[in-house]
């Protein structure tokens, strides 16, 4: 963002024209709000970011903020972003999904654009319930909650968001909430600054079918040291306080997919690899780009 | 001819050197390679014709089959068909001969282990092979010794030389085996090609940016390919963790400005068929290759099939009118690849490129594509549109070109899975779904009405005509000059386009045709019902639908032309 030219903009010229679908009270008020307040911060241009999102309440945030956006399918928003962040790193990606998307049905795309530390801010929305489908059990949802596809009780342990991406190599992991969008934004214009996959976990209380997560708010409590390198430690904190720790816990420097990384060299066409389509390039002389092969 | 022997014999390396060689030497020429299921150490076998023409087809019998040994030589027993004065050569220390064998094969023991093992142990048999063999076909040994250094590399020293050389000095002392195929002196550099390696050099072509793909065999070498050839032009390759992030990846690519694509097989495009739908909705340019094997499930992955017709028609969900493309021969596979972009990008809509084992894994020798036959680019995308209107308002039929990629100032928009009014605004209204599920359809209409798509064979006067797409197409067009030789008149017809559906030009093509063959390898005839959805046919049709598994061979169709009617199947299903 640096040398860009600061206009003077305010977050709610960051808002659509659209009005949100969600419940009156629901977090994702916050998130958005936090969002706009971000970009508000790093003045960033309207054209030059994508909010790509995947499918629940979450995920209709691409609608409510002007510029371009991409809504998406169930689960597959971070694929969406790794083609569109590849073909254009000149752009800021910003992922706004659920925790369906993330840790569930898109469990394997998170795990993997981690691993690649794809330059992305994931900004999970996780209300630990199914909430546009009105009120089924999530990979977040407490043991033994009742949920209207678990009448006596989710017997199913909840996923560890932030062990997650930790583990799978994310390079910026943070925990927030959405009912304090000043600290929010603070994190996620960290987040999209950051190079390198940002995960960034929000909880976002769904006032409709988790009412009782009103109650976090008297029982998270915001973490204000420096971020670590040490995974460990990250671990650590991230499972301290019931897990319920706000705060950038992990951050550190790694190459980004799709950028500058040492490579081993060219390896020699193997004696099982035909030659018939290098002779035919070779012959049309189907242009090769100007960027040589890495030597 | 066949070459049989267990995995790592060197059989698909003596074929890959003898069509070389072949198209070194003026030749025309088709190879086939087949894989036992295993990995390592199963059955491989290759087929090779060579002549004087192009083929598309192997031969209906053999003239000659090389044995290197008969490890799992039964999984090619089918195959393994001699013409009546057909000559087998066989490694002579190679355990007895299998008893599936026809008994009036000639048969000719050969030294081969030998010779190699007299020169020392970097000399490999198949060279010694390879060595007889261009002897025996009469291929040059200049040529050869060109083709065995570009491919063998360091690798193509003395001992390789000297076995090649064995080879060739048995062969002429076993001269009574001759069967020369006649050179053709010719300056043209022919192309020897994949179907698969021309889809990478349509991409390429194409100007094609992006590329995201799982393993999955018959496509993987496309992946392969692209690996090598992309990055060097500019491109993104990646490999995804599944298909479902492949498509999504490859979208997220076009949304972002640059030509995208993804191959695949059937079960892969099984799990792109919601990405399809996405890329249907949000309109973004896209390109799916589905090289087909047998299936369903892991069927028989490096076989050919053609039953993921109604798959690439109609999978996914809702009304989501796509285009499908089906090239019918190594050069198609090219062709179509430029076609295939331009369409996408010109009507913002997934394109799926429906290839096969058989076509995507053949070795082709054929005349150079001259770039202008490639089809020229076509770059629509990226023009100016109104601010804030992610669609031009259009009447409807016509095609919508214009899109806006991000970082344009002032086009802002949003990528829409919702149903949307032409702004990108999500709109659940009745009336909105009626205009925008109508508008999808009919842009399509522009393209239904081209010229072009459709390929005539044979007499157009005949009133039998012989209907196929995708590489049965190719043994169509063998068949049917087969029959004109035998006195047949018989017009062949292959659908080069099969969405959206030409009802006009199809049946202006089978004006004059009283009875209809349908050719294609789907045992539930997915070709004949789907000509049957969109096409008003003759009265008589007769389906010679059965499974994948094995090409059509000339014989086969030549035969059910001339069955009598009461041979004919009546029916399907």
């Amino acid at each position: 963002m640096n040398g860009r030219i600061v206009e003077t903009r305010q977050a709610k010229d960051y808002l659509s024209a659209l009005k949100p679908v969600w419940c009156p009270g629901c977090g994702d008020f916050g998130v958005l709000n936090a969002l706009t307040l971000a970009f508000a911060s790093l003045a960033l241009k309207s054209e030059q970011y994508v909010i790509v999102s995947g499918i629940g309440c979450s995920s209709r945030m691409p609608g409510y903020i002007h510029g371009y956006g991409f809504h998406g399918i169930h689960g597959r928003a971070l694929p969406v972003a790794t083609g569109l962040k590849l073909v254009r790193p000149d752009l800021d990606v910003i992922v706004t999904i659920g925790d369906g998307d993330a840790y569930g049905i898109g469990g394997n795309h998170f795990l993997h654009a981690a691993r690649r530390n794809l330059d992305v801010t994931c900004v999970v929305m996780d209300n630990r319930i199914y909430a546009m489908t009105k009120g089924q059990v999530s990979p977040t949802t407490p043991l033994a909650e009742i949920t209207s596809t678990t009448p006596k009780g989710s017997v199913e342990p909840p996923l560890r968001p932030l062990l997650l991406a930790l583990a799978a190599g994310a390079t910026f992991v943070a925990r927030a909430c959405s009912w304090e969008p000043k600290r929010l934004a603070a994190l996620l214009a960290q987040g999209i600054r950051h190079r390198g996959f940002a995960a960034i976990e929000v909880l976002s209380p769904c006032v409709t079918f988790r009412p009782e997560d009103r109650a976090l708010r008297e029982r998270v409590v915001w973490r204000n040291r420096a971020p670590t390198h040490d995974l460990f430690e990250a671990m650590r904190t991230a499972l301290e306080g019931d897990e319920l720790t706000l705060g950038l816990f992990y951050q550190v420097e790694h190459p980004v997919f799709g950028g500058e990384r040492a490579v081993r060299g060219q390896a020699p066409p193997s004696e099982s690899a035909r030659r018939g389509l290098d002779a035919v390039l070779a012959a049309t002389g189907e242009a090769r780009g100007k960027a040589a092969a890495p030597d | 001819m066949a070459a049989i022997g267990s995995g790592g014999s060197g059989v698909m390396l003596l074929g890959d050197l003898l069509i070389e060689t072949a198209a070194a030497c003026g030749l025309y020429g088709l190879l086939t390679r087949t894989y036992g299921p295993e990995v390592r150490g199963g059955g491989s076998a290759c087929f090779l014709r060579l002549g004087a023409r192009p083929f598309e087809v192997l031969p209906d019998a053999l003239d000659l089959v090389v044995a290197f040994d008969w490890s799992n030589s039964e999984h090619f027993q089918q195959e393994l068909q001699f013409k009546p004065d057909g000559w087998l050569l066989y490694e002579e220390t190679a355990r007895a001969l299998p008893r599936w064998l026809l008994p009036e094969a000639i048969r000719c023991p050969a030294p081969w282990t030998r010779l190699a093992d007299e020169i020392g142990s970097e000399a490999r048999p198949n060279l010694v092979v390879f060595g007889a063999l261009c002897q025996l076909l009469g291929l040059g040994a200049e040529p050869a010794r060109a083709v065995m250094s570009a491919r063998l590399g360091e690798r193509s020293g003395k001992p390789a030389l000297q076995a090649f050389e064995r080879g060739a000095a048995w062969a002429r002392q076993a001269g009574k085996w001759e069967r020369r195929v006649p050179v053709v002196a010719t300056d043209v550099r022919r192309w020897v090609l994949t179907g698969n390696e021309a889809i990478v050099l349509g991409a390429l072509h194409a100007g094609c940016g992006f590329f995201s793909g799982y393993p999955i065999t018959p496509a993987t070498d496309i992946m392969e390919a692209l690996s090598r050839h992309l990055p060097e032009r500019g491109g993104v390759l990646v490999q995804a963790e599944d298909e479902l992030a492949a498509i999504n990846m490859a979208i997220g690519a076009s949304f972002g400005g640059k030509r995208a694509m993804t191959a695949t097989s059937g079960p892969g495009f099984s799990l792109m068929a919601e990405g399809l739908g996405l890329a249907l909705m949000a309109e973004v340019p896209l390109v799916v290759v589905d090289v087909q094997r047998v299936g369903p499930s892991t069927g028989i992955a490096t076989k050919t099939e053609q039953a993921d017709l109604w798959a690439a028609v109609a999978s996914s969900h809702g009304d989501n009118p796509r285009v499908v493309l089906a090239p019918s021969s190594v050069r198609g596979c090219a062709e179509l690849m430029v076609r295939a972009f331009n369409i996408a990008e010109a009507y913002r809509v997934p394109v799926v490129l429906l290839s096969d084992q058989f076509l995507g894994g053949r070795v082709e020798i054929l005349d150079p594509i001259q770039p202008e036959g490639m089809g020229r680019r076509e770059q629509t995308a990226g023009e100016p549109m109104e601010v804030g209107r992610r669609v031009r308002d259009s009447d409807p039929g016509e095609a919508d070109a214009s899109m806006a990629f991000p970082g344009t100032p002032g086009r802002e928009y949003t990528g829409e899975s919702l149903e949307h009014d032409p702004s990108g605004r999500p709109d659940s209204s009745f009336h909105m779904h009626q205009i925008q599920a109508r508008r999808r359809r009919e842009k399509l209409q522009a393209l239904a009405g081209e010229e072009g798509w459709l390929e005539c064979c044979g007499d157009p006067s005949a009133s039998v005509a012989l209907i196929a797409w995708g590489s049965t197409g190719g043994v169509v067009r063998e068949a049917v000059h087969a029959a004109a030789a035998q006195g047949m008149t018989v017009k062949g017809i292959i659908l080069h386009l099969l969405f959206p559906p030409q009802p006009e030009r199809v049946e202006e093509m089978l004006q004059g045709a009283e009875v209809l063959y349908v050719a294609e390898l789907s045992s539930m005839a997915q070709f004949l019902y789907y000509l049957r959805a969109f096409y008003k046919l003759p009265v008589r049709v007769v389906s010679l639908a059965r499974s994948g598994g094995m090409p059509y061979r000339v014989g086969e169709l030549l035969g059910a032309l001339n069955a009598s009617d009461a041979d004919a199947p009546a029916g399907r299903m």
